[in-house]
């Protein structure tokens, strides 16, 4: 199926190991039953739900080594919204994402209408833990963006990170679930009625 | 009794009386037996001699049946045969074929045998096509994907394809060990090799040795093994025998695959050693494994390969020179440092001084005769090349005015040559990879090591590409030459592509799609509309929507040898890996296997030639040519004759 120009494009970033391929493999599981191939055009695609129809929900995850994720302009300038991910286990992973945060902020021009996630991923490795909750939040805020806790590993917070990530968009009202039931945030947004904009 | 026919295992059990009443009770195995495999050479149905048609007399008097209606002839029902397994299957013409061994029952079901008819007669009864529907029927049935056998001493489960002229079977998932022991009975030796139908189990042994890293590690795959070499006096004959060239034979292609990369492990050695002192023993009582021992002497002998020499040093605290080279030294060409005016000494005033990570640590400086060697890619400290009174080489690089001095050597450079020069490099270095390389980084947590050194160094030449385009581009400070430099990249990346090097190709393409690289408006205004649309286009291949729809299908389109864009070979490899799951229950499951050995494979189809390229070989190598002037111009006369 070719790109529809209503596809939102969601894109993954964070230095090597955070986990932010596990996170997405997590979310996009569900949809795969028993093989999982990841060669094909709909491995990181999902439907959803979009004002009153429906539209695809496009992960775009950063290839590159560890060292040194490419990090493209198509991609960014391409992308509706933006998942920066760290791991609570290294401060460094943390450290990385500022030169990520201003590469997205350069080509945008703004974040003020962008959904932009900081996710903190492994939260299940609690002994091993270098950033804590509270200095997450306090990044979030100066960057004027959400953040949420998660761990690919026990399957914490990973639908609630795309779900919350997709309610921050205000130009569409998206939800995961495709049978028209809406969480409580989406019922607010249902009163303003937002069309699906061609972007 | 155990009948055995293209590794299809089959257990019977069969009681000792030959009595009607007797229920079949072999629900744990299942087989298949459809006419096509009478057509194959080595089919043992065909043989008239052995105990098949013995076993299947037998069989079909303990077997009950099912009543088939054909066109004509209502009173007489006829029955082709088959039994309940588990899982149906119809028992069709091989039987018929030697001779008749139907059994037929009439439609009251009461007692008796019925009579026995020739194959003429049902064929005729039934019809050709029926019969040959119901062949294909006994296809169809067997195709039960969700089946699992219950019993984990069965060897491998496995399931049918359902078009006969494919795979006959796929193995789907078994012990570690069973799958092993299946291998080496699925084996062919050397006489047998080539033919279609060991195409899927050599496709099998390929898989396993590329991919059993993941579910047991290379010590216990040389012990068990060892475990299948049969020893003086566990076995005899001609099955021993048998045996031991298989396992031979199993691990030169071990070898084979792997060439120089298995020769550092040390328990492959010492494993190699002992089957070899093994196959000498056994040479007084089989001499014919003289043979298999001589590829074997070959194998141990094979000498290691030169391999590429990577090495980084630090110029100044953010700059670094990257160096390969295949011969053990590095010759630095310190010409290429920009100088600083006046102030810049040769080289035998610098040296080189070893700097750990931490700032605490001590500083080092190398002599001569020091050697400093890493195993990884992430070295404990860093080189850095400095004056003899320790001051740094290099200004800081912030500094304009000393920048504004520094020459564009590239601007002199044609720019199909870098291409030409980048491609020969990753070539050598792409290469050296092994394909078990792949699975190591994948399965590791520490990439670099000496298991996946080529790969890493790979893998580190497209940052460094990519990272260099940038370096190059932002040191430039002259808005024209700036432009300029833009064109040169462009069109150097356009090269590789042309090249079929996609490696180097991205790593450009990034490198100018930087953040840092694309804001600069005011260079991109002044590039020429041509060389803008060329980048462009370029671009295109590097999006990544719908999973890299774009590269995945020009990749694919493109003739090898060709060098891939090996960090989305390896997301996919992880991917993969992490998507699926090694075990199902206890038997390994053999379809993420044979997933990621295909990725894998990826690797030597790039690398190989294609044959399509022999015939362009041919036609430049043996030219037609008329040696006559005379005669020449009177064929162009006769094309075009004077007016």
């Amino acid at each position: 199926m070719p790109e529809q120009s209503n596809d939102y494009r969601v894109v993954v970033f964070g230095a090597g190991g955070v986990g932010k391929s596990s996170l997405v493999l997590r979310f996009v599981k569900g949809t795969f039953r028993d093989t999982y191939i990841p060669t094909v055009e709909d491995t990181y695609r999902q439907v959803i739900s979009c004002d009153k129809s429906v539209c695809t929900l496009q992960i775009t995850d950063t290839t590159g080594s560890h060292q040194f994720p490419a990090m493209q302009r198509l991609s960014i300038s391409k992308g509706h919204a933006f998942i920066l991910v760290y791991s609570i286990t290294s401060r460094q992973s943390l450290e990385e994402l500022k030169p990520i945060y201003q590469q997205v902020l350069a080509i945008k021009g703004t974040v003020e209408s962008i959904p932009i996630m900081l996710v903190g991923n492994k939260s299940d490795e609690m002994a091993q833990r270098e950033v804590e909750t509270k200095e997450g939040e306090a990044q979030a805020t100066s960057w004027k963006c959400a953040f949420m806790e998660t761990s690919a590993k026990t399957n914490s917070n990973v639908k609630e990170l795309f779900q919350e990530l997709l309610s921050l968009e205000k130009k569409r009202d998206m939800s995961l679930s495709i049978d028209g039931k809406r969480s409580g945030k989406n019922k607010r947004a249902d009163k303003l009625k937002g069309k699906c904009s061609i972007m | 009794m155990l009948i055995f026919h293209y590794g299809v295992f089959v257990f019977l059990f069969l009681p000792p009386l030959v009595d009607q009443r007797v229920v079949f009770s072999d629900s744990n195995s299942y087989y298949q037996f459809s006419f096509e495999e009478c057509d194959s050479a080595s089919c043992e149905f065909r043989s008239n001699e052995g105990e098949w048609p013995e076993a299947v007399k037998l069989l079909v008097q303990l077997a009950p049946y099912v009543q088939f209606r054909s066109g004509g002839g209502a009173n007489s029902p006829v029955s082709a045969m088959s039994w309940d397994c588990g899982l149906r299957y119809v028992f069709m013409p091989p039987v018929l074929q030697l001779g008749g061994v139907c059994a037929l029952r009439d439609g009251g079901g009461g007692g008796g045998m019925g009579s026995m008819c020739g194959r003429e007669e049902l064929t005729s009864r039934l019809g050709l096509e029926a019969v040959q529907r119901l062949a294909k029927d006994g296809c169809r049935l067997l195709q039960n994907h969700n089946y699992r056998l219950p019993d984990r001493n069965q060897a491998v489960s496995k399931e049918d394809c359902c078009d006969p002229s494919s795979y006959r079977y796929v193995v789907v998932s078994g012990t570690p060990l069973k799958i092993l022991e299946h291998l080496l009975s699925d084996l062919r030796l050397d006489d047998q090799r080539g033919a279609p139908e060991n195409r899927e189990s050599e496709m099998l042994l390929d898989d396993f040795l590329l991919t059993y890293l993941v579910f047991m590690s290379t010590h216990d795959l040389c012990q068990a093994l060892l475990g299948q070499y049969p020893f003086w006096g566990q076995e005899e004959g001609k099955d021993a025998l048998f045996r031991k060239r298989k396992v031979l034979q199993l691990v030169s292609h071990w070898s084979r695959l792997y060439k120089d990369f298995l020769k550092e492990e040390e328990h492959v050695r010492s494993f190699m050693k002992t089957l070899y002192r093994c196959v000498l023993e056994d040479l007084y009582e089989f001499p014919t494994l003289e043979k298999d021992l001589k590829e074997f002497q070959k194998l141990l002998r094979r000498r290691q390969r030169a391999s590429t020499c990577y090495c980084v040093f630090y110029i100044s605290p953010i700059s670094l020179i990257s160096a390969m080279s295949t011969t053990q030294t590095f010759y630095i060409p310190l010409g290429w440092l920009y100088t600083l005016g006046s102030n810049y000494h040769y080289h035998h005033q610098l040296c080189l001084l070893l700097c750990p990570l931490f700032v605490s640590a001590e500083r080092r400086v190398l002599q001569p005769s020091d050697c400093v060697y890493s195993e990884s890619l992430t070295p404990q400290g860093k080189l850095v090349a400095c004056r003899r009174d320790l001051t740094e080489i290099l200004p800081p690089l912030t500094d304009s005015a000393e920048l504004s001095r520094r020459p564009v050597r590239l601007l002199g450079i044609n720019t199909w040559d870098v291409a030409a020069a980048l491609t020969h490099l990753d070539w050598s270095l792409f290469k050296s990879i092994h394909e078990q390389e792949l699975v190591y980084y994948t399965l590791s947590r520490a990439p670099g090591t000496g298991h996946t050194a080529a790969l890493s160094v790979l893998l580190q030449r497209c940052n460094e590409v990519q990272q260099w385009v940038m370096s190059e581009v932002l040191m430039c400070v002259s808005l024209n030459k700036r432009v300029q430099l833009l064109k040169k990249f462009i069109k150097i990346a356009a090269h590789c592509k042309a090249q079929r090097n996609l490696n180097s190709a991205f790593a450009i393409i990034m490198g100018l799609n930087t953040a840092a690289v694309s804001r600069l408006n005011q260079t991109w205004e002044k590039c020429p509309g041509k060389f803008k649309k060329l980048f462009s286009e370029l671009e295109l291949i590097t999006d990544p929507s719908l999973n890299h729809k774009a590269y995945r299908e020009a990749f694919k389109r493109m003739k090898p040898p060709k060098i891939p864009f090996m960090p989305l070979l390896l997301k996919d490899i992880t991917f993969i890996h992490e998507g699926n799951k090694t075990f199902h229950d206890n038997l390994v499951n053999f379809e993420k296997l044979h997933m990621i050995a295909d990725t894998v494979r990826m690797i030597r189809h790039c690398q190989s030639d294609q044959p399509g390229d022999a015939e362009v070989r041919a036609s430049v190598h043996y030219l037609h040519i008329i040696d006559n002037q005379q005669t020449l111009f009177e064929l162009s006369h006769k094309l075009e004759p004077r007016a």
